[in-house]
């Protein structure tokens, strides 16, 4: 049995799910937009050496609050919203965005009353809705629209809020008891002979949403989320060594008592990003949304493995309250004007550029073996010229947005040259001349038929929102990096690694060989890095 | 970027079929390869820029993840279609994985017979002969009927029969 079910898995993964494929596109991604794992670096100092020792080597340290922002996935609106309000940070222009709920007076709890459903012979359902139900104090929190995403906040008050909690800290108490046999597939090689032994009880976790709903019925919403409001909480876990993987029960009952003893003092403060479509129809004259709010809590269904089973997913559907949001009101932010000053003219030097590109061979055949091309090249960057472009820019609370930098290369430059240099070129930024948390994404950055180059910004990130209005200047560091060996190595799924190609050491022009394709392979290299002249925008 | 690479590789080998499960429910086959290179992806910036030990449980922030994905990818669900039922006489309600009994060159010819089935099929067989799962939950879980998934299984089953004859029914 577990044969042919082996062999139709490895069908869905290695032919439907293109598994390698996904492996390869990941890595590629990732090794273009570090460009590179530096293993060592020579920077070689452009001529005005000042200027570079006064900009220096930028890196990028994240903060405690930046990385518990990408821990969650959340992003700052949503830190924002669920932040004490005492102890948010002045912005204004953010608080003429936010929307209140409307008094509860009308709201209607439609709870899932299964005490005479058949579906509720499991022993599971009835707990986690017997556990909801008395444990169900949730409110209403603000919302806001940015342009793009709506953030609505909600607050789960005492336990309400403990499933939550425990997908992040890995105790089950809010879990559905299931039959492991019934849901063998969900875990590789089967969940483990403590469960089917009986001697540990499986479970799988609710999960919740926050739902709006239209006048004609129609809904859209998202899941609901965790925000850094309870980093203090999940750092002390990690403090008391209590995340970890395989916890022992004694863990898993000392994290079960932290989260009940935090929520019994602090409840909790989660959101949900929802991504309207098609809403307009549904504004007033004014811009205004108005919705019935609802909270649904849901969980993997499971078959009890008697033939019975749980017919819907749903465990709790409350309307919570009515919100109304001006879905207009990001477009009064004022934005404010940023202009580019003259074009930098970079100074005559030579430099290298480099560009790697990977063939990954038909999909389909996992033996095919991947081909790489590398080129390299010197060339003289006098005449180059960097210009900002700012058009369409945005500068406002809700980011810095849509810059546009090009660059004009000489024109004894190939298209190759040019390729190669929008494969090199990364950019550090500087807000009033000095580094922090916040970045641009490297990742924009093409050769164009008119013989330019241009790197496009969506959004320079993480800036803090305090800093905005006191940031007069955005300065661009260009860095070509450009490769001078490769240590290309195959890597096998237990982790060990064979060096089948050896160190590479490509010389200017192409450089072609063949990378194996099995599994996945990997290269180090070791770059030159060409620091050049930043292009600095003033804010008006 | 060794340290983090290995992990990565680590991790996606060790959860890959996990989340490939939950997207056969809830995506077709062409989105779910976008949507598990997005949430891979991610899990491989977080790793990057926050060290490999960030992560406690990798797990759970890979279908953490990947629901937002499917939720931004997909807005809300929308019913579908009913499949229309066909007669197919002879058929049990429900064939267990352990009654396949199949060789291994047949079981080439069975996968390479799948592939020119619709995708959705693909999808349903998958999930019935690969994960065991039951024809309700996965009627439920994809949004159809049990009753189609049946027929979708069983008009399979009749090709197969037809190709490869009685000997390596399923």
């Amino acid at each position: 049995m577990k044969n042919t079910s082996e062999q139709l898995l490895s069908f869905a993964e290695n032919e439907l799910m293109k598994k390698e494929s996904i492996r390869r596109a990941v890595l590629r991604e990732a090794a273009q937009k570090q460009k590179q794992p530096i293993v060592w670096t020579k920077i070689l100092l452009p001529i005005a050496a000042c200027l570079v020792l006064a900009l220096g080597t930028v890196f990028l340290i994240p903060s405690a609050r930046a990385e518990v922002l990408s821990w969650f996935g959340v992003s700052r609106p949503a830190d924002y919203l669920t932040a004490d309000p005492s102890e948010r940070a002045d912005v204004p222009e953010l608080d003429s965005l936010i929307a209140s709920p409307a008094a509860n007076e009308d709201v209607v709890t439609i709870p899932i009353d299964r005490t005479d459903s058949e579906a509720v012979n499991s022993e599971g359902a009835l707990k986690v809705s017997a556990f909801l139900h008395e444990n169900c104090d949730v409110e209403l929190g603000e919302a806001m629209f940015d342009g793009n995403t709506l953030y609505q906040t909600i607050r789960l008050n005492g336990l309400s809020g403990l499933y939550l909690l425990e997908h992040w800290t890995g105790s089950r108490t809010t879990g559905v008891p299931v039959d492991p046999y019934a849901v063998w597939g969900l875990y590789e090689g089967g969940p483990g002979e403590e469960y089917l032994s009986g001697e540990k009880t499986l479970y799988e976790m609710p999960e919740s949403w926050i739902m709006y709903e239209m006048p004609d019925g129609k809904r859209f919403g998202g899941m609901i989320d965790l925000t850094s409001s309870i980093e203090g909480h999940l750092d002390r876990l990690h403090d008391l060594g209590l995340l970890v993987e395989n916890k022992t029960e004694e863990q898993m009952q000392a994290i079960d008592a932290e989260n009940r003893a935090y929520l019994a003092e602090n409840g909790l403060m989660a959101a949900a990003q929802i991504f309207p479509h098609d809403y307009e129809q549904y504004l007033d004259a004014d811009g205004n949304l108005t919705a019935k709010v609802y909270y649904v809590v849901s969980v993997i269904e499971e078959d009890r493995g008697d033939g019975s089973y749980v017919p819907d997913t749903e465990l709790y559907n409350a309307q919570i309250g009515t919100i109304t949001v001006n879905m207009k009101a990001y477009q009064n932010v004022e934005s404010t004007a940023v202009k580019a000053n003259a074009p930098v003219v970079w100074g005559a030097e030579t430099v290298a550029v480099s560009k790697i590109d990977i063939d990954f061979g038909d999909p389909d055949d996992r033996y095919e073996d991947d081909r790489v091309s590398l080129y390299k090249q010197r060339v003289s960057t006098e005449g180059l010229t960097m210009t900002a472009d700012t058009e369409g820019a945005e500068f406002s609370t809700l980011g810095i947005k849509n810059i546009r930098i090009r660059i004009n290369v000489p024109e004894s430059w190939t298209r190759e040259d040019r390729e190669a240099l929008a494969d090199s070129l990364t950019f550090k930024v500087l807000l009033n001349g000095e580094s922090g948390d916040w970045f641009a994404n490297p990742y924009n950055c093409k050769a164009e038929d008119d013989g330019t180059v241009v790197y496009e910004l969506s959004e320079i990130e993480n800036v803090p929102y305090e800093m905005m209005g006191s940031i007069k200047t955005i300065a661009f560091v260009p860095v070509i990096r450009s490769v001078d060996t490769m240590d290309v190595y195959h890597q096998y799924d237990n982790g060990t690694k064979k060096n089948p190609l050896g160190t590479m050491n490509p010389e200017y022009g192409v450089t072609e060989w063949s990378a194996p394709g099995v599994n996945s392979w990997n290269y180090e290299s070791t770059t030159t890095e060409f620091p050049q002249y930043a292009v600095t925008l003033n804010v008006h | 970027m060794n340290d983090v690479t290995e992990t990565f590789n680590t991790v996606y080998d060790a959860t890959f079929r996990e989340l490939m499960r939950y997207c056969l429910l809830k995506a077709t086959i062409e989105d779910a390869h976008d949507l598990l290179q997005n949430t891979y992806a991610k899990f491989y910036r977080t790793l990057a820029r926050k060290g490999t030990s960030a992560i406690r449980d990798p797990k759970a922030y890979l279908f953490m993840t990947l629901k937002h994905e499917i939720s931004s990818f997909y807005r809300f669900r929308a019913k579908r279609k009913e499949l229309p039922i066909e007669a197919v006489s002879d058929e049990p309600d429900d064939v267990s994985v352990e009654e396949l009994s199949l060789d291994h060159a047949a079981i080439d010819d069975i996968l390479e017979r799948l592939r020119e089935e619709p995708e959705s099929t693909q999808r349903m067989f998958i999930l019935y002969y690969g994960y065991g799962m039951k024809l309700g939950d996965i009627a439920r879980e994809t949004g159809t009927t049990a009753t189609g998934v049946k027929s979708r299984l069983a008009r399979v089953r009749k090709k197969l029969r037809t190709t490869f004859g009685e000997e390596n029914a399923l």
